[in-house]
């Protein structure tokens, strides 16, 4: 540290020690040492070592006893933040603890929750622009909205003092959590608002600031309503509300709404002059209000309210812009005194026409105001509106004349101050704009009372809202809105019952006008209505398509890894629909997908053969229950018809004909005359030979219609094929437990011999004999003994059958016989 | 709780508020005063011929010698010489409220018209820490009798405010009381520095 910064930290030193040790000094002079410490530290030193250094000690005053000191320190802790932001991590809880001041001091109180106020832009400025927040920031922000809660809470004290610093407060969080505009008055350059907050925040959400703001606001207009509010916190208030309105342009119309009703609803506790000072201060800001660009649509509205108020001509004129119609308008000679006369000109176009006006390019200015006071009334045609535009119509001088009669029974005696004070006679009594005005303010009042038909037309508009939503969600047609798109669309009516508050229109926040809401309700239950069922045919071809496209995007399912699924998606659909038309269509396109390409797609064909047996055996229960007969016979069709499909394609050799040969479940006999027919291919005989000995082998129930179908062709009169089934049936005759089987055949066919004529089994195109033979002859008796000399040499057993049968046979078998068995 | 600062105020910063400045500093207040019009403005010879002066330029003492030299027996006659001399007892000159950077707690308009300046002034001035500050005002008809009485009101008045213990709840109730003892409308609102 240098000289000087050292001498200096002395100082601060010495001042801070003189405050501790007076004990019995007033608290004036301590005060006043500790300011001199605290400007030492903050303004003179730019370094902030100082701070560093004697932050604790400063910090130690916070439990002091005098309430001036804590006080301070309160604003010391503001004043350190300033300087160094950072030091909020080590303060938020400082803070906190002065809030909850043991003594309870309300000044204590009203300076933190003034120190809030202004720290709290300062901080979310910063927090915001940290790119990676550690966590003691992140502590500190979460410190902080507890804090902000606390003082949120204070709104129902009953201090008033601390009351009108939470307002404060709440119009800084305000401020600080919206988005400014091009039209928000430029106030301090370095001013915080939301749109300063990035959205991808760690700890900070967006969302949820922007959510907080909207409640704030609103907890602020109702205050205006509140039956018990004292005259300052009203001003307040209405202060904060006003330079909301002007940074924040977006939410004039609420505000000037909500003086509206205040202003002819003020509560019933104020006092003549507290009247009356309430009425200035609006009067005051409604004219600084008219200055705001943001304001000119509503300048027909101010000026109607400040007229009420008792501004005169002049002061309006003066308030207002000098480029503003309605200025030129009322500065023009022959009008009539009262500011209201627009609303005759409005009446006229009202009546002329109902949907939005375009401003005319007209030479004439009256219209042209005109038309743009009846866009800005038919922009917001709110329940006010509407309900003011009933009694307008209902106010012919017999009924307010009866109006009058009826109450002056009820008036009291002595007129109230109130009364008295806000009584402003009026001019052009019996004009239609007076009129209008009437019942204009009539309609206020009623609103606020919620009757009316205004209102009512808003709750039913908000019910069947509502409604046409649960409708529409029910149909599928209408996405439930996330919450985000709620606020954003509709920023104060909501969707759902109870409908909005009677203060607030319910119409959407940009404005649609009655009709447009007419027609976009209709555009809601058309898409209701308008579905009707589906013919059949469109349907079918509708599944058709559905289904093709599903096979057609093979690529895509194995691109994306959802092989399997896709597969069973596409054989699931083949089989689980009820035989008929659409069922063969699916069936008859998922055979040719498989045939397409073979290689890749056999597991496809093996899937839906699994498919359909498990339909069959019952493992996969379906809705249209087919009897089993049924379901067996699907499956055997299923399996024949990509047996013989490969087949007459002449892929009979490739692999997956063999493949669902051996993979089936259950070999139909359909299914095995496929087979067999394909062991008779000149060509490709020995595949099939070689698949049926494979089955042969694996399949223990079938076993014997296969060894049937083997053996048969034994006697076959084609060499190759008798070669070959002799050889398996030798093959097969070493195995035990297949013997049998083969014994049995042999001695059957033996006994053909016997029989007088020629079994017809022996004879036909394929066993190479086309002729059928009423007579033994050589052949027909050697096709017999084929089979059964080849496993002779194997068995010697089998001599004791061929004994039997020679004893039994006729001359020309025996001869035979013996002729065969001589060739070795 | 501490004293008050309390600033009062007329247009011209000469007699109503000069006359209240006057009687709550010898009471030990803590009190400073202002104009808030645009100009100091005195009788002249004719109602359409007032003597005006620049705020923060004019000491008492130079208008004191200045109306001396235009018309001494008038301004003798009318009591403004008097006032003058007490004025510049007081203080130097008379201050402008819209260019003193000063802090109160509680500002008293001695006029309605003085009230909405002042307000005016308040309001478009940018908001620093929100310190708030009660703004009250009680009618006072500009001539030495009423000046006097209602220096005594004023008095009263300020007396009641620095026996709060906590001002800001307890000034509402103050001031009806205040309002029905005197018979005189007050107006009453709050301002943020």
């Amino acid at each position: 540290m240098t000289e000087a910064q050292e001498s200096v930290g002395d100082l601060v030193a010495s001042e801070i020690q003189e405050a501790q040790a007076i004990n019995n000094g007033t608290s004036d002079q301590r005060l006043d040492h500790l300011r001199r410490a605290q400007e030492l530290i903050i303004h003179h030193d730019p370094s902030g070592s100082l701070l560093d250094n004697f932050l604790d000690e400063m910090l130690e005053f916070m439990i002091d006893s005098d309430a001036k000191i804590r006080c301070f320190v309160v604003g010391f802790i503001l004043e350190a933040c300033k300087k160094e932001m950072e030091l909020i991590k080590k303060m938020g809880s400082n803070l906190l603890f002065m809030l909850s001041d043991q003594s309870q001091n309300v000044s204590v109180t009203k300076k933190v929750i003034n120190v809030a106020t202004l720290l709290y832009p300062l901080l979310l400025s910063w927090m915001s622009k940290q790119k990676n927040p550690d966590q003691e920031t992140e502590l500190a922000w979460e410190n902080f909205a507890v804090l902000k809660g606390r003082v949120l809470h204070q709104i129902e004290s009953e201090n008033e003092g601390i009351r009108t610093q939470t307002f404060k407060f709440l119009e800084s969080c305000i401020l600080a959590q919206t988005p400014k505009t091009a039209q928000s008055e430029g106030s301090k350059a370095d001013s915080m608002s939301l749109d300063q907050v990035p959205r991808d925040h760690r700890f900070i959400s967006y969302r949820k600031l922007d959510l907080e703001a909207k409640q704030y606001i609103d907890s602020l207009l109702q205050q205006l309503s509140a039956a018990h509010i004292s005259s300052l916190n009203l001003l307040t208030v209405i202060s904060c509300l006003t330079n909301i309105a002007r940074q924040r342009p977006e939410y004039m119309e609420k505000v000037l709404l909500a003086f509206e009703t205040l202003h002819v609803n003020l509560p019933p506790t104020l006092g003549t002059s507290q009247v009356k000072s309430v009425r200035k201060e609006l009067k005051m800001h409604l004219l600084r209000l008219l200055k705001h660009e943001a304001s000119s649509p509503f300048h027909p509205q101010i000026t109607t309210l400040l007229t009420d108020l008792g501004a005169s001509q002049q002061e309006v004129l003066r308030a207002l812009p000098s480029d503003s119609e309605l200025k030129r308008r009322m500065r023009r000679p022959g009008e009539s005194a009262d500011v209201g006369a627009p609303q005759r000109k409005r009446a006229k176009a009202k009546e002329a026409s109902t949907s939005q006006v375009v401003v005319e390019a007209d030479d004439d200015q009256e219209d042209d105001d005109a038309s743009a006071a009846d866009s800005e009334t038919k922009r917001t045609q709110s329940a006010i509106d509407i309900t003011g535009q009933y009694l307008y119509d209902k106010l012919t001088a017999k009924n307010v004349a009866d109006l009058v009669l009826v109450s002056m029974a009820m008036l009291p005696d002595e007129m109230p101050p109130n009364f008295q004070s806000s009584y402003t006679p009026i001019a052009a009594a019996g004009t239609e704009a007076q009129i209008r005005h009437l019942s204009r303010m009539m309609a206020t009042q009623f609103t606020a009372q919620g009757v009316g038909p205004g209102v009512e037309q808003g709750k039913r508009e908000a019910r069947e809202k509502y409604l046409e939503r649960q409708s529409a969600k029910m149909e599928g047609a209408v996405m439930p809105p996330t919450p985000a798109h709620i606020s954003a669309s509709s920023g104060e009516s909501s969707m759902a019952p109870p409908p909005p508050p009677p203060a607030k229109p319910p119409g959407p926040l940009y404005g649609v006008q009655g009709q447009q809401k007419a027609s976009k309700r209709l555009i809601q239950f058309g898409l209701a209505h308008i579905t009707r069922p589906m013919q059949p045919e469109e349907r079918s071809r509708m599944i058709q398509f559905a289904f093709e496209h599903i096979i057609n995007s093979e690529k895509r399912a194995l691109q994306g890894g959802g092989a399997t699924a896709h597969q069973k998606l596409m054989v699931r659909l083949a089989c689980r629909f009820a035989p008929g038309p659409l069922t063969s269509s699916f069936e008859d396109l998922l055979l040719t997908f498989i045939m397409a390409d073979q290689k890749s797609r056999s597991d496809l064909a093996i899937l839906w053969v699994y498919e359909t047996y498990a339909q069959f055996q019952g493992f996969t229960q379906l809705a249209t229950a087919a009897e089993e007969q049924d379901r067996y016979d699907r499956y055997g069709r299923c399996l024949c018809r990509l047996l013989e499909t490969l087949f007459e394609r002449g892929e009979h050799k490739e692999t997956l004909f063999h493949k669902i040969l051996l993979e089936a479940p259950h070999i139909t006999p359909d299914a095995l005359l496929c087979l067999k027919r394909a062991c008779l291919d000149k060509v490709y005989g020995a595949f099939g030979m070689t698949t049926l000995r494979e089955m042969i082998l694996t399949r223990p129930r079938q076993r014997s219609e296969l060894l049937c179908v083997l053996l048969d062709f034994s006697y076959y009169e084609r060499p190759d094929l008798k070669t070959q089934s002799l050889e398996t049936a030798k093959e097969l005759f070493q195995l035990d437990w297949i013997r049998p089987d083969v014994k049995e055949f042999v001695g059957t066919l033996l006994e053909n011999v016997l029989r007088p004529q020629p079994p017809p089994v022996l004879f036909g195109e394929e066993q190479g004999r086309p002729v059928r033979m009423m007579v033994w002859d050589e052949h027909t008796i050697r096709a017999c003994l084929y089979l059964y000399l080849n496993l002779l040499p194997l068995d010697h057993s089998l001599i004791q059958k061929l004994a039997e049968v020679y004893a039994l046979a006729n001359t020309e078998v025996k001869k035979v016989i013996f002729r065969v068995l001589e060739a070795p | 709780m501490g004293r008050l600062k309390l600033a009062v105020s007329c247009s011209s910063n000469m007699n109503r508020s000069m006359e209240a400045h006057s009687f709550l500093a010898k009471k030990g207040f803590n009190v400073q005063s202002f104009g808030s019009g645009n100009q100091v403005k005195l009788p002249g010879p004719s109602p359409d011929r007032p003597n005006v002066y620049e705020f923060n330029s004019a000491t008492y003492n130079d208008i004191y010698n200045d109306l001396v030299m235009k018309d001494k027996t008038l301004y003798t006659q009318n009591g403004l010489l008097h006032m003058l001399d007490r004025n510049r007892r007081i203080k130097e000159s008379p201050q402008k409220f819209q260019t003193c950077e000063d802090r109160f707690d509680v500002i008293i308009c001695l006029e309605e018209r003085v009230y909405d300046q002042i307000l005016e002034d308040l309001q478009t001035r940018e908001s620093v820490d929100g310190q708030s500050v009660h703004v009250i005002n009680m009618d006072i008809q500009d001539n030495h009798e009423e000046a006097t009485i209602g220096a005594l009101f004023v008095c009263d008045l300020c007396t009641r405010l620095e026996a709060c213990e906590d001002l800001d709840n307890e000034i509402d109730e103050v001031l009806t009381d205040f309002e029905s003892k005197c018979n005189r409308n007050i107006l009453h609102t709050i301002c943020f520095y």
